[in-house]
């Protein structure tokens, strides 16, 4: 999630529809807005359909006037983060690699991919780009070897996704035992909350990462649980057909304190849905 | 026993409880003689490769020592014992048995003590004689070095065992990134190494070679993250004041606590196999204790205060870190440790919230190691609070960067193993030690 400095900014996140399309800001008056990436399902599916006046947003418990709702029709960016330490080798890494594979084939126009791989060693290999055939050449090549640095990696992904000032999907594929980072989760954790990026996991390890779970959690994705065995190509599909799905909510706070933490609560007036979303975000002090 | 090895494989030898312990069926037989087929030749041989070898070299005596077979080498734990005891006393009649540790093969086979005919008796006492000619302490340097570079030098030219042939012996485990690769067994001949330096020292503190042997191969290990704990149980019951022998003690705590091996001892919990990898916590607290004697036997030992202060941050403690850290920064100090220092500052400093010194501090880790990525992703982080997205995403992509041939690796990635660089240099020298004259 991200403070606006200025609508300019903004008006590059929302009318940059093409990776590469120059877009002219269209309002030069400075203006603080909140994104929110937010998921309603209902019995597990997604609802679609919804405009602003079916959500209530509240910002540190107070009730916010939404701006703008958006789903659907954005392009979308995808970090795809993938494991290529020793633990996932051999037959794993096959199937790491189709399923990737199965991601980027169901990208459209508009959409983006980079792929950045991590052993011990973080390393970006495809920048952001509409080539995705780039991105499958770059799977092709990916070695497994060595320990895992996940909490580097996802670091490196958020700040990644971050740098591109628009909606970034950063999917993190691990087996879920870092052996080798620096950063300390707590760190990492704590820049999550103030990053655009929503994060999805999917992991191999049948005991839940408390890192992975909790980077999710915090910025509204969740974690898809594969068995060694399984293909995780279909989850990496639903993750993507999800994040599709999600409403870009935007807001402009007010009547609460600027900087520090703001819980945020996203309501919906369905009663049987469930929202998914970030947790809050920091502001700076102005 | 369990161990783990190898450069890409971390290694620790852990005293694993009995599940691991493939125990052989025969009883024990207090008092008796050694078995049937003891022949001297073993033991000749093994001397003469003690007179021959020349330390630091494959030579005839060092093969010939690394193809015996498990069942030999187990049988020269046994001999060697005798034969060094009558080297020191040409009378003695009883010869206990010290257990190998960790192998249960020897508890039953023999019991306490050991009897000899008279036809083998005179040939140890023929082979004690050329013992004292050389002299006693010779040989226990010379022997040692002898296991030592089979260890180092020869690795896996041992023959092929017959089945069975291992049974009740110890394991070794690989690891790899927090699961278990497999196991093998362990060798002996570590075991002969540290027995012949104990046998006939009564008093192994005033022995400065049996120290540097200790210290040498302690090191070594560690520098491929082999790490030994039997044998370090042993180096530090033996020199329990000792700055360099408490530094590498410390370094083994502390790698137990990270990530990698706490990982795998959850791992182990769901088989029949024990480790003594202990929680991070507790880990971490028998490595502070550790530093804290190192520095406590000699203050100047900065690497061990470099340590002190990351243990001390992993415990939350960051001020005593910072404290810990600014010292070590003042020292005289390598440039591996002055990027170590750099680092865990940084990270001390964010800790703390000041993200300013902190910033001071990871520039300077980068300055120290240009190779280095960890404290650019540091940076990148900070430069994301401070609303610095040039910056940012600058040191990003040095953090991220390709990995290009002849790119030099980020020393933080073999903070594990650091501790050991120097081993290499100090087994040389145990073995030029080895190499004075024979008498």
């Amino acid at each position: 999630m991200t403070i606006w400095r200025s609508i300019a900014v903004a008006a590059t996140l929302w009318l940059g529809a093409a990776v590469g399309t120059a877009q002219q800001p269209i309002f030069t008056s400075r203006v603080e807005g909140v994104r929110i990436d937010v998921l309603v399902t209902e019995d597990g599916t997604a609802v679609t359909g919804l405009g602003a006046g079916d959500f209530e947003v509240r910002d540190n418990g107070v009730p916010q006037s939404i701006d703008l709702v958006r789903v659907g029709d954005l392009p979308v960016r995808v970090v795809l983060t993938l494991d290529a330490s020793a633990s996932v080798g051999g037959d794993r890494l096959a199937v790491l690699k189709r399923a990737g594979r199965t991601l980027i084939d169901a990208l459209g126009p508009g959409d983006a991919a980079a792929l950045i791989s991590f052993n011990r060693a973080v390393v970006q290999r495809v920048a952001l780009t509409p080539h995705l055939d780039d991105v499958r050449r770059a799977l092709e090549e990916t070695e497994a070897g060595g320990e895992t640095a996940l909490i580097d990696a996802s670091l490196s992904a958020l700040l990644y996704g971050d740098a591109e000032l628009d909606r970034t999907l950063v999917v993190v594929f691990s087996d879920g035992v870092d052996t080798a980072s620096f950063v300390p989760p707590a760190l990492v954790l704590d820049t999550a909350q103030r990053v655009n990026g929503v994060v999805y996991g999917v992991s191999t390890s049948r005991d839940k990462d408390p890192f992975l779970e909790a980077l999710t959690s915090i910025t509204g994705g969740h974690v898809l649980a594969i068995g060694r065995a399984a293909d995780p190509g279909p989850a990496f599909l639903e993750i993507l057909q999800e994040f599709r799905r999600r409403y870009v909510i935007t807001f402009t706070p007010s009547g609460v304190d600027p900087g520090g933490w703001h819980s945020l609560e996203v309501g919906v007036n369905r009663p049987r849905a469930r929202v998914r979303t970030r947790r809050g975000y920091f502001s700076a002090q102005q | 026993m369990v161990q783990y090895t190898g450069p890409r494989w971390r290694a620790v030898l852990l005293a694993l409880s009995l599940p691991i312990t493939i125990a052989a069926a025969a009883d024990a037989r207090a008092g008796q003689s050694p078995p049937s087929d003891w022949r001297s030749q073993e033991l000749e041989q093994w001397l003469a490769a003690v007179e021959g070898h020349a330390p630091g070299r494959v030579d005839s005596s060092l093969t010939g020592t690394a193809s015996l077979s498990v069942a030999d080498l187990r049988k020269l734990w046994v001999d060697i014992q005798a034969l060094l005891a009558i080297a020191a006393n040409p009378r003695v009649t009883r010869f206990p048995v010290r257990p190998v540790p960790g192998d249960s093969w020897l508890r039953t086979q023999y019991a306490r003590e050991i009897t000899f005919s008279r036809t083998e008796r005179a040939v140890l006492d023929g082979l004690a004689a050329r013992v004292r000619t050389i002299g006693t302490d010779v040989v226990r340097r010379r022997a040692a070095v002898v296991h030592t570079d089979v260890l180092t030098l020869t690795p896996g030219l041992g023959p092929d065992e017959p089945e069975g042939a291992w049974a009740g012996a110890f394991l070794r485990m690989h690891i790899g990134d927090g699961t278990s690769l497999g196991v093998e067994h362990g060798s002996l001949h570590w075991e002969l190494a540290r027995m012949v330096l104990d046998v006939a020292r009564p008093n192994p503190q005033l022995d400065p070679f049996m120290r540097a042997w200790y210290r040498a191969t302690i090191a070594l290990g560690q520098s491929t993250e082999s790490f030994d704990a039997v044998h370090m149980k042993r180096a530090l019951a033996l020199f329990p004041d000792d700055a360099d022998v408490l530094l590498l003690a410390g370094c083994e705590r502390e790698a137990l606590a990270t990530p990698l091996f706490q990982a795998f001892a959850r791992s182990l919990r769901s088989t029949s196999m024990q480790s003594d990898i202990r929680s991070a916590r507790t880990e971490l607290g028998a490595a502070e204790a550790f530093f804290r004697r190192a520095l406590a036997a000699n203050p100047d030992l900065v690497e061990a205060r470099v340590r002190l202060g990351r243990v001390l941050a992993l415990q939350g403690r960051l001020a005593d870190s910072l404290r810990e850290l600014n010292r070590a920064a003042e020292a005289p100090i390598e440039p591996v440790l002055a990027y170590y220092v750099a680092l865990f500052l940084g990270l001390a400093h964010e800790g703390l919230g000041s993200p300013s010194a902190a910033r001071d501090a990871y520039r300077r880790a980068a300055e120290e190691a240009p190779g280095a990525r960890a404290p650019h992703l540091a940076l990148a982080r900070i430069a994301l609070e401070s609303g610095d997205r040039d910056e940012m995403t600058a040191r990003l992509s040095r953090a991220v960067r390709p990995i290009t041939a002849g790119d030099p690796p980020d020393p933080w990635w073999q903070y594990r193993s650091m501790q050991g660089r120097h081993g290499k240099m100090w087994l040389d020298e145990v073995r030029r030690a080895a190499s004075g004259p024979r008498r």
